[in-house]
């Protein structure tokens, strides 16, 4: 009695087992095809509207370097930047602050502030580390997945 | 790019600029490496050698102005603090650090930063805080506000319409509470309006006065400064300050002054633009990248692997000099332990080295005494040689300057640039075997 009811529990494990290996390997095709995992479009569809983003590793790097900033100014003095008219974040250090505690302000970031490669020229002072290039670049690519 | 150098400095505050600058007076190859500027560019601009560690708020302000009296006594008193740590290798850190200032001195003034005259005696300089504090050393434009000096003296504070970073009024009530009855001031305010200027903060105050500013302004300040002495907020040019203060004299504004700063510092600013005007001008090399790792071998150190503009790149050097800061410059790293990211060595603070039960290590029982944490930092001995947990010498060729230094807080003790000048000017010398 005791072995055929281990047996039928066997039997279940490898049918359960069977079947999600088998749908991992649909969903792999699928992937090889071209389409997004689902998980993706579900994140964009809830969070989108609140101007949050799902994030790569190599992103999340790029804002860990930027949580440096200690909002010293020092940048702005150096790359001699002026707000735009009526910009609520006028330089790199209020943006990089928002980049990496205000994720959904990063539109108006990037409205508001007028950066440019080639005014980081002199990308060589933040006492922190805290690279305004990378602050350029991680707006760009934020432009690319459409923060 | 040259890969071999004499001296390699990594750093360029205020320790790192002094170390590279008395090295290249031998004439050999010197590098600074550094991932950004110093903390001394947040600094107030100007230079604490030493306040009175016996000193009292509310004493007369007198008993605390002899720095050089002050720096034996910290020497006396704290047996971790760098000037005590000097005294013990056999240095005078008093007569030393006089030297050292001299020598700084002359450097900024060649590179058209004036500073006020060194004296034996710290000046007491307000800031924006309405406080005041002693400091050795400050550029021209600061040191003219001293209130020793401006005691009995009618004494203006300029407030800047529509920058509420420098409360003039504040500034003023204050002061005249503290101090006033003292003798000092009297202290008013008056506000001024800055051409091209419609609000913001002190940088763009002061890019309006560079720009277009400050001619109109000192033709009208020219009527109410002729027996009163001015406080201007630290607004007095970023790069141009000469030129500013000349032109005020121009237009017969003669008697005035600029506050100390809070970050975002202009003279402090002007201070680290300075020191790399200087080592532009001695042939200094900057690299800007950021040390990855150090190549030892035999207790010597042979090279640093630095990552320019994200690729690698192999320095080797002779002797090298550690400066590279504490938490801001990244000297000391936070993570779950403390510790020294170049050469990994142990952080210390007093005699215990940080271990894995930091936490301990950094409570103190007396809440207004000076907090361990901004006290650690790794140990050197008497030539600067920074020392391993069995206090043995971590590398026959590295010398550590600044505030990486363990036994005193950069910015509290009221110390902070003498530190780093005086520890600078003396790992420069050993490196170079002066």
């Amino acid at each position: 009695m005791e072995k055929t009811s281990a047996m039928k529990k066997q039997i279940y494990a490898i049918i359960n087992l069977g079947w999600y290996f088998a749908f991992h390997i649909i969903e792999l095709i699928f992937r090889f095809l071209g389409k997004k995992a689902p998980g993706m479009d579900r994140f964009r569809e809830n969070y989108g509207a609140e101007g949050l983003a799902p994030l790569s590793r190599a992103n999340r790097e790029n804002l860990f370097r930027l949580s440096g900033c200690i909002g010293c100014g020092l940048c702005r003095m150096t790359l001699n930047l002026h707000p735009a008219a009526g910009a609520t974040l006028s330089d790199p250090e209020s943006l990089s602050i928002c980049l990496t505690r205000s994720l959904p302000d990063v539109q108006a970031a990037r409205d508001s502030l007028q950066l440019s490669p080639a005014s980081l020229s002199g990308n060589s002072f933040c006492p922190r580390g805290v690279s305004i290039s990378g602050v350029y670049d991680f707006l760009q690519s934020a432009d690319r997945e459409k923060i | 790019m040259d890969k071999k150098f004499d001296i390699v400095v990594i750093g360029s505050g205020m320790a790192g600029a002094v170390a590279a600058l008395k090295a290249v007076d031998s004439g050999k190859k010197i590098a600074v490496i550094r991932r950004g500027y110093g903390s001394t560019a947040l600094s107030s601009g100007a230079i604490d050698l030493a306040a009175d560690p016996l000193g009292v708020p509310g004493q007369p302000l007198e008993d605390n102005r002899d720095w050089q009296k002050n720096v034996k006594e910290i020497a006396r008193r704290d047996e971790f603090h760098p000037y005590a740590v000097l005294a013990a290798g056999g240095n005078a850190p008093d007569l030393e650090l006089a030297q050292a200032l001299n020598f700084i001195y002359r450097e900024l003034q060649g590179v058209g930063l004036p500073l006020f005259p060194v004296t034996g005696r710290n000046l007491t300089l307000i800031n924006p805080l309405g406080g005041f504090k002693f400091t050795g050393l400050a550029q021209e434009s600061q040191g003219k506000g001293d209130l020793e000096k401006l005691k009995g003296k009618k004494t203006i504070i300029l407030g800047v319409k529509n920058l509420p970073e420098f409360p003039a009024d504040y500034i003023a009530r204050a002061l005249q509470e503290s101090i006033g009855p003292k003798g000092y001031g009297p202290f008013s305010t008056h506000e001024i309006e800055i051409t091209g200027f419609s609000g913001g903060t002190a940088f763009e105050a002061a890019a309006a006065l560079e720009t277009e500013g400050v001619e109109k302004l000192a033709s009208a300040l020219a009527g109410i400064s002729t027996d009163a002495h001015l406080i201007f907020p630290p607004i007095l040019g970023a790069l141009r300050a000469r030129e500013l203060s000349e032109t005020l004299q121009k237009f017969g504004v003669m008697d005035f002054s600029e506050s100390l700063a809070v970050p975002t510092s202009i003279p402090g600013f002007r201070l680290q633009s300075a020191l790399d005007r200087a080592l532009e001008k001695r042939g200094v090399t900057i690299l800007n990248g950021r040390v990855i790792s150090a190549g030892n071998d035999a207790r010597r150190v042979q090279s640093l692997q630095v990552e320019i503009k994200g690729q690698e790149e192999k320095f080797e050097g002779q002797g090298f000099i550690l400066a590279t800061g504490k938490y801001l410059g990244g000297g000391i790293e936070r993570g779950r332990i403390f510790r020294e990211p170049v050469f990994d060595l142990p952080v210390f603070i007093g005699e215990k080295p940080v271990k894995e039960d930091f936490i301990k290590d950094f409570l103190t029982r007396e809440p207004l005494g000076p907090h361990p944490a901004f006290r650690a930092g790794i140990r050197v001995n008497g030539k600067l040689k920074p020392l391993l947990r069995n206090r043995e010498v971590f590398a026959e060729n590295l010398w550590a300057a600044g505030s990486v230094l363990a036994g005193y807080d950069s910015t509290g003790d009221g110390a902070g640039l003498g530190v780093a000048i005086l520890t600078g000017f003396k790992a420069g010398q050993e490196a170079v075997g002066v």
